[in-house]
């Protein structure tokens, strides 16, 4: 199916692996019998984009469709986009090895910010126009939803359609939407003004901003068919939707390569730097017996032998004790390797860990997230360095001699002493090991301390908040590399200068799609890759552009600022909001969802429903 | 427990498939098809798996061979079904049974070449020459080799390696069949051949195929 001409080219490239299919479990169909073809897009590279559970959810629910059919697409390597520009290849999908330019949907997951570049880089190695106007037929329509559509104003102007919210139902809705309007030989237009009416979509061409002449929006205006503000959809059920029963086991490794078992979505814990511990509310878990049922499916039919029980805190899950009881049994028997990411240190149970010392053992990672108490109240991380130490107890009793711990830098508040903090309790964590008598014996301690700056989003309590500028960021950075005063401590910290531009999109406006399409001609692209990334083309674009990157990063916005997601409704309210973020500047703490409801207004998009309260 | 030898082919798709990848892969299959696997003892069991050639990345072959070791009295017949089925595209069973030879014996391997050229002129041309070349005492080329832990490139006479060939042209293409040392001690890769001759006349192929054919014991016996 591929042609000649990606064959004649294979050999000459990394990892030919990437570009070819015919992966276990990929799904071929018939052509003639397919109405829709869907070209899922994820902007990065093979390795990365296949380790997405959103993607793999979303493949099954398209060809779970008769009359439709979903294929990959992932961002070609430097080397293979170069073959493909020098011999004309257009972008293709790996299942049929056609190009993407004849497909009716091409859909992007919205993962990161700084993949925004990719996204253009994508559309042009296609062949599509960039720009939503400049592709006037009804196909290939360009979509694109994920956690980042929340504000996706920077690539609004190249956008046709978002995706607000859970895609399972939404999908599968678009797909259908697709058919009728293909069949009816609806007009560009037609098509959306039919789908912008309905809970999930978001048309952006619908909505005409204003600005004010300080920079800031002055209005937005919806028109045409589009409701005043865009509600995102939200998956009731969880048991009952969708969830594939087959994984594409990729032949060549990949980043995350194991079952992935998503145990519920949302988050009771309410962190108030944490975009996902918003956007995903109200809480909806998965039933034990569901979870352990598609676990058994996928791991029958991918033969992998680890499972990851994923979600934003899963040790908040009530149903852990007995899908863990229940699922061990056999998982153990058939040497499956159960890993359980994201725990928190209040609640990690010597039961837990005597389940967890049972199957292999891997590493033990906790995000304190930042190093004194009077922050971590601030952000609303509800723990305390007694809840660390019993936990690194725990784990140094049950025979681990490396922790790794996440903080951030550069969280509203912050001083110096807080960035000290971090190396002080990393400290404390060292002295703990040798403290202990019953530590591992023979063995030194190793304890990893990831710092990475922080970037305020939309749908958060800080989203008024100025990002620390990249200044300040280095020299938080150099006062906690000098805090440690032991090799036992390992600190890493990430660019500044990626964290600012990730800062610059995540809160940016539509103007800056004007930014993207400059830098991404200048041969930016791949701008997560540290090796890749090329901050003065960036710095560049945006004076070409007129526009000033500080103005969306670094300035501190008013409660009554009209931002630029003002438009989009994912459930939160504002009000609630803004009281957290006074909370946050007080120093004082909002309770999880299970002790008290906070009254975040999520569930008036799932009907009232929260399993924070129900399952409680 | 006993030892079971899988004689598979790969072609297609999967002649995309690393060597390294291959192992993950295969141990995935053998999860899938629930071969009763004997798991190495140690403080990281995993099913036993071993290959007895590695094929170098988008070559396809018809001899391919993987040995596993599997507990109670599975029939042969059995692993060949179970497995068969849950094989990826372009992997094909051709037969499982005992293994009658080591890995270690294996000294040469068969392979049919097809280079494609621009025009027939030049597959003419590459096929008179090759013939030439390959029948001469010396035709040398850089190959990569290991001393100690290191790898360098040092210079070899291919013809050292070269045990049998057979070239005709046809149209744009030469068919090169060809049996070359093969194994851990002596090894030649047929692309590495085809590219010296290439270098050595100056012309360049725009496609080449290798499919190696069968495996050659020491002693003259085809590997099984």
């Amino acid at each position: 199916m591929l042609s000649e001409k990606i064959k004649g080219i294979l050999l000459d490239v990394q990892k030919p692996g990437r570009y070819v299919g015919g992966e276990l479990n990929s799904v071929v169909k018939n052509k003639e019998d397919v109405k829709v073809r869907y070209a899922f897009c994820f902007p990065d590279t093979y390795e990365i984009g296949m380790s997405h559970l959103g993607m793999k959810i979303l493949y099954s629910v398209v060809n779970d469709i008769d009359y439709a059919w979903c294929e990959r697409v992932f961002a070609p390597g430097n080397d293979m986009e170069e073959k493909m520009r020098e011999l004309n290849v257009p972008l293709w999908a790996l299942e049929s090895g056609d190009p993407i330019k004849d497909f009716d949907l091409i859909g992007f997951t919205l993962q990161y910010e700084l993949s925004f570049s990719n996204i253009l880089n994508m559309l042009d190695l296609a062949g599509v126009p960039l720009y939503s106007k400049d592709r006037t037929e009804l196909a290939p329509l360009v979509v694109a939803g994920g956690p980042c559509a929340c504000n996706a104003e920077p690539i609004a102007d190249f956008i046709d359609v978002f995706m607000l919210g859970d895609g399972e139902e939404t999908t599968a809705q678009l797909v259908e939407l697709v058919k009728k309007h293909k069949e009816l030989g609806s007009s560009k237009i037609d098509f959306l003004r039919d789908i912008a009416q309905y809970k999930g979509f978001y048309v952006p061409a619908f909505y005409d901003v204003e600005y004010n002449d300080d920079g800031t929006i002055k209005s937005v205006t919806a028109k045409e068919t589009a409701p005043e503000k865009a509600e995102k959809a939200v998956v009731a059920d969880m048991d009952k939707v969708k969830y594939p029963e087959k994984f594409i086991v990729p032949s060549i490794e990949i980043v995350h390569d194991r079952v992935t078992a998503e145990i519920f979505r949302g988050c009771i814990r309410g962190c108030r730097f944490c975009q996902a511990g918003f956007i995903y509310r109200p809480i909806r878990e998965k039933s034990p017996e569901v979870v352990e049922e598609q676990c058994r499916k996928l791991i029958d039919t991918s033969g992998y032998d680890e499972i990851s029980l994923c979600s934003l805190s899963t040790s908040d899950y009530t149903g852990l004790q007995p899908l863990l009881n229940s699922m061990l049994d056999w998982t153990i028997k058939e040497k499956i390797n159960v890993a359980l990411p994201s725990l928190r240190v209040d609640n990690f149970s010597d039961e837990l860990m005597e389940k967890l010392a049972v199957v292999r053992r891997s590493g033990l990672t906790f995000a304190p997230e930042a190093g004194t108490q009077r922050l971590r109240d601030a952000i609303n991380k509800n723990v305390t360095e007694e809840d660390v130490m019993k936990t690194v107890d725990k784990a140094f009793a049950g025979g681990w001699t490396a922790v790794k711990l996440y903080f951030m830098i550069g969280l509203p508040t912050e001083t110096l002493d807080d960035v000290a903090g971090i190396a002080q309790l990393g400290q404390r964590v060292v002295d703990e090991f040798y403290r202990l008598p019953d530590r591992p014996k023979g063995k030194g301690v190793q304890v990893s301390i990831s710092a990475s700056s922080f970037v305020p989003k939309p749908f958060t309590p800080f989203q008024w908040e100025p990002q620390d500028t990249r200044e300040q960021l280095e020299e938080k950075q150099a006062h906690l590399l000098s805090s440690v005063t032991t090799k036992k401590i390992k600190i890493s910290t990430h660019l500044s200068q990626s964290s600012f531009l990730e800062g610059v999109f995540a809160r940016g406006d539509r103007r800056l799609s004007k930014v993207i399409e400059l830098a991404w001609k200048k041969g930016c692209k791949f701008d997560s890759w540290d090796d890749q990334f090329k901050f003065n083309k960036w710095m560049e674009a945006f004076e070409e552009a007129g526009l000033e990157p500080s103005f969306y990063a670094n300035r501190r916005r008013e409660y009554d600022e009209i931002l630029p997601w003002d438009h989009l409704d994912y459930g939160v309210t504002k009000q609630f909001l803004i009281n957290e973020n006074k909370k946050a500047h007080q120093s004082v703490t909002t309770p999880h969802c299970r002790i008290k409801c906070a009254g975040c207004g999520s569930n008036k998009l799932n009907g009232g429903k929260c399993d924070a309260i129900s399952k409680n | 427990m006993r030892s079971v030898r899988i004689n598979y082919s790969k072609s297609g798709r999967a002649i995309y498939i690393s060597h390294l990848d291959l192992n993950r892969m295969m141990s995935r299959a053998v999860r899938r098809a629930q071969l009763p696997m004997w798991y190495t003892e140690g403080f990281n069991p995993h099913p036993y798996i071993a290959f007895a050639l590695p094929l170098s990345l988008g070559q396809s072959s018809d001899c391919e061979y993987m040995d596993i070791r599997i507990e109670g009295d599975m029939t042969d017949d059995e692993v060949k079904d179970r497995l068969a089925a849950v094989l990826p595209e372009g992997f094909e069973i051709i037969s499982v049974g005992a293994p009658t030879c080591d890995p270690k014996e294996i000294q040469k391997a068969q392979y049919f070449v097809k280079v494609i050229f621009a025009d027939e002129e030049q597959a003419k041309f590459f096929a008179e020459k090759a013939d030439e070349l390959v029948k001469g005492d010396e035709l040398l080329a850089e190959k990569s080799g290991k001393k100690g832990h290191r790898k360098v490139m040092k210079q070899v006479n291919l013809i050292d390696y070269i045990y049998d060939t057979k070239i005709t042209a046809a149209d744009c293409a030469v068919n090169l069949q060809c049996v070359l040392a093969a194994g851990n001690t002596n090894n030649l890769n047929p692309a590495l051949l085809v590219e010296t001759i290439e270098k050595n006349i100056g012309v360049r192929h725009t496609q080449m195929h290798i499919m190696r054919k069968k495996l050659i014991t020491a002693n003259g016996k085809v590997f099984k």
